[in-house]
């Protein structure tokens, strides 16, 4: 194996090792927000029944956390290699080819799949923030413009995600090639 | 010319589905990947002047309906009934249980057998899929069942069965998919899934009952043990103490939705608090639990709203190139009344299962054909539950069932495949007796929520 190719073949599992450990790093804080939930859930609750009135940035704080919670645990999941699979051929495939097939997926479909939705949402998150959007309902949140954000940030992280686990594989490739 | 193009492109895009699907690559993203290979070469078509109704442009559907997703209080309880499981599994109270059912349990005929449904149904929320369901109880209950000498038939028949059972019974998160996208409410469905469930848990009850009274070496009881010879009081009393907590919270939550006090969501919430409180109680719950549980919770709500996305983009494709005329043409095209399309749909359905899990086909498949049959003057409800119990039926059916694939893959090595299809045939029949039972009497379905609230 050349010295050139081992020397891609570090920086490909290095950019991927990064990418893991931005995903897996901000995928487990944001799993902070289910207790979190829970709580708002129950207070809500209480507050009703114990008080006689409900509140509606708590009800509308229960979407945000739910949304904010499964967008930004995409990346984390694949960094895990959690995301479902049929695993009905792949257990009879090759580790060549399983890096074959997860390198095309990166590259054809998911990553050009973020970068399109990471580009429109970043134009749906500019739209709200530039007239300083917030809840419809005059007692709700303010600053609808935030869980708009995040969905833009959700889709970039997975495309840095996508790259990571393309380089990854990647470097199975080129080392397998050579040996 | 056109409307042919557009038709060739809609099978093209199934086919392209399919061979990604089975590439083993994550569903999601093949979801997402292909919707958008076809939705560029739309728009290649477009610029070499073959006019197809689809192209990049459409794209930007994706985030409006993912923001939909997003603000849905509909989907709120999902996540907290996946942590509610998370919590009861991870905090060892869901081994606790196993343990005092098998104390007291396996000391009647067959009693074991009945302790791991019992199980399957209330860890069932926490998995999610099909095959995480499975496995859970495959690597709880399996064990114990074969350390009694249970038959190795009978033991991975019920735990497969109960494992599915699970998914049906509320609160399923199952359930609450289907109602987002049914457009049926969260709560009516879980009411509705009430007796079919409870119908299907009576036949297995009643078979493993038989089997274990007619054939005794089958399914043993429990050698008494020092601990159980003490008194009878004693294992009766760990037993109450370690099932009415779990049972309780399942009573709650669909008590709770039941006369209205609370929303499904808040119902979920309720329902969260208490495995914590239990788990607190037990003293098993700690800041690592805590974190455990989170991110398990994290991970299963998003590999689900991963397909989500995924679907999204393929069926805001798949509605451009006019894939749901297709379907729909294909459907009313069948020479049959109302309900031939709904024996149909549901054989297409329990075919699909052998493939894909429930959440795929809650995704794609059921927007498709659902207003079809409600333009059809079929009740939703009931056709909804249909699908639900024929899905869990295909899960179980040799020789591709979900079920029996992933219980293959924990069950210990004397287990062989001709044990798993010997043993699930008879579950299989029963499921069959029990979708019968739903399509001939609807009210099983419908009754409870007209009565409800």
């Amino acid at each position: 194996m050349g010295l050139d190719r081992v020397r891609a073949v570090s920086a490909l599992r290095r950019f991927a090792d990064s990418a893991d450990a931005i995903s897996i790093r901000i995928g487990t804080a944001a799993s902070w927000v289910y207790p979190v939930l829970m709580v708002v859930l129950i207070t809500n609750v209480v507050l009703r029944y114990g008080f006689g009135r409900g509140f509606i940035e708590l009800e509308e704080l229960q979407w945000h956390l739910f949304a904010a919670g499964f967008l930004l645990a995409f990346s984390y999941t694949y960094a895990v290699d959690q995301h479902v699979r049929v695993d009905l051929l792949r257990a009879r495939f090759s580790t060549r080819t399983r890096a074959w097939i997860e390198f095309l997926g990166c590259v054809a479909l998911l990553f050009p799949f973020c970068v399109i939705v990471a580009f429109d949402s970043w134009g749906f998150f500019w739209a709200s923030f530039s007239i300083g959007e917030r809840s419809a309902n005059p007692s709700g949140l303010p600053a609808r413009y935030l869980i708009k954000g995040v969905l833009f940030a959700a889709m970039l992280l997975l495309a840095v995600q996508s790259l990571g686990v393309a380089s990854r594989n990647l470097a199975i490739l080129l080392r397998r090639e050579a040996d | 010319m056109e409307l042919e193009l557009n038709f060739v492109f809609v099978l093209l895009m199934f086919a392209t589905f399919v061979v990604g699907l089975f590439s083993g690559y994550p569903v999601a993203w093949v979801l997402a990947g292909v919707g958008l290979l076809f939705a560029f070469a739309g728009e290649v078509a477009n610029g070499l002047g073959f006019y197809v109704d689809a192209d990049l442009s459409y794209l930007g559907f994706v985030v409006d309906r993912i923001y939909g997703t997003m603000s849905s209080y509909n989907l709120v309880p999902l996540p907290l009934f996946i942590f509610m499981g998370h919590m009861l599994d991870k905090s060892g109270i869901a081994v606790e249980l196993l343990r005092s059912l098998q104390r007291v349990l396996g000391r009647i005929p067959g009693g074991l057998a009945l302790g791991v449904t019992f199980l399957g149904v209330i860890l069932a929320a926490s998995t999610g899929i099909i095959g995480a369901s499975v496995v859970l109880l495959g690597t709880l209950a399996l064990p114990a069942m074969l350390q009694d000498r249970y038959q190795p038939e009978l033991a991975v028949g019920t735990v497969a069965s109960a494992g599915c059972l699970g998914i049906l019974l509320p609160p399923s998160i199952m359930l609450v998919l289907m109602a987002d996208r049914m457009q049926l409410s969260v709560g009516d469905l879980f009411l509705a899934a009430v007796f079919p469930g409870l119908l299907l848990a009576g036949l297995y009850t009643a078979y493993i009952a038989v089997i274990a009274l007619a054939r005794p070496h089958l399914a043993p009881r429990m050698p008494a043990q020092p601990e159980t010879a003490r008194g009878g009081a004693l294992p009766l009393f760990g037993l109450l103490r370690d099932l009415i907590p779990p049972l309780g919270l399942v009573f709650a939550v669909l008590g709770s939705i039941f006369f209205g006090i609370v929303s499904p969501s808040e119902a979920a919430g309720v329902g969260a608090l208490g495995a914590t409180l239990l788990a607190l109680a037990r003293g098993r719950l700690d800041l690592a639990t805590l974190r455990e549980v989170s991110r398990t919770t994290a991970r299963t709500t998003s590999f689900i709203f991963a397909i989500f996305l995924g679907a999204t983009c393929f069926s805001v494709v798949l509605r451009g190139l006019g894939g749901d005329d297709v379907i729909e043409a294909a459907v009313v095209g069948l020479p049959f009344e109302a309900t031939g399309i709904v024996l149909s749909l549901m054989l297409l359905v329990f075919v699909l299962g052998f493939f894909l899990d429930w959440i795929e086909i809650t995704l794609i498949v059921l927007p498709l054909v659902g207003p079809i049959v409600a333009a059809l003057g079929v009740d939703l409800l009931w056709f909804t539950m249909l699908i639900a119990v024929c899905l869990q039926t295909s899960f179980l059916t040799p020789p591709v069932g979900f079920a029996l694939f992933y219980l293959k893959g924990v069950a210990p090595p004397e287990i062989e495949v001709g044990h798993l299809y010997r043993g699930i045939i008879p579950f299989v029949i029963l499921q069959l007796l029990g979708l019968a039972a739903v399509f001939a009497w609807p009210e099983l379905v419908t009754w409870l929520p007209e009565v409800a609230y």
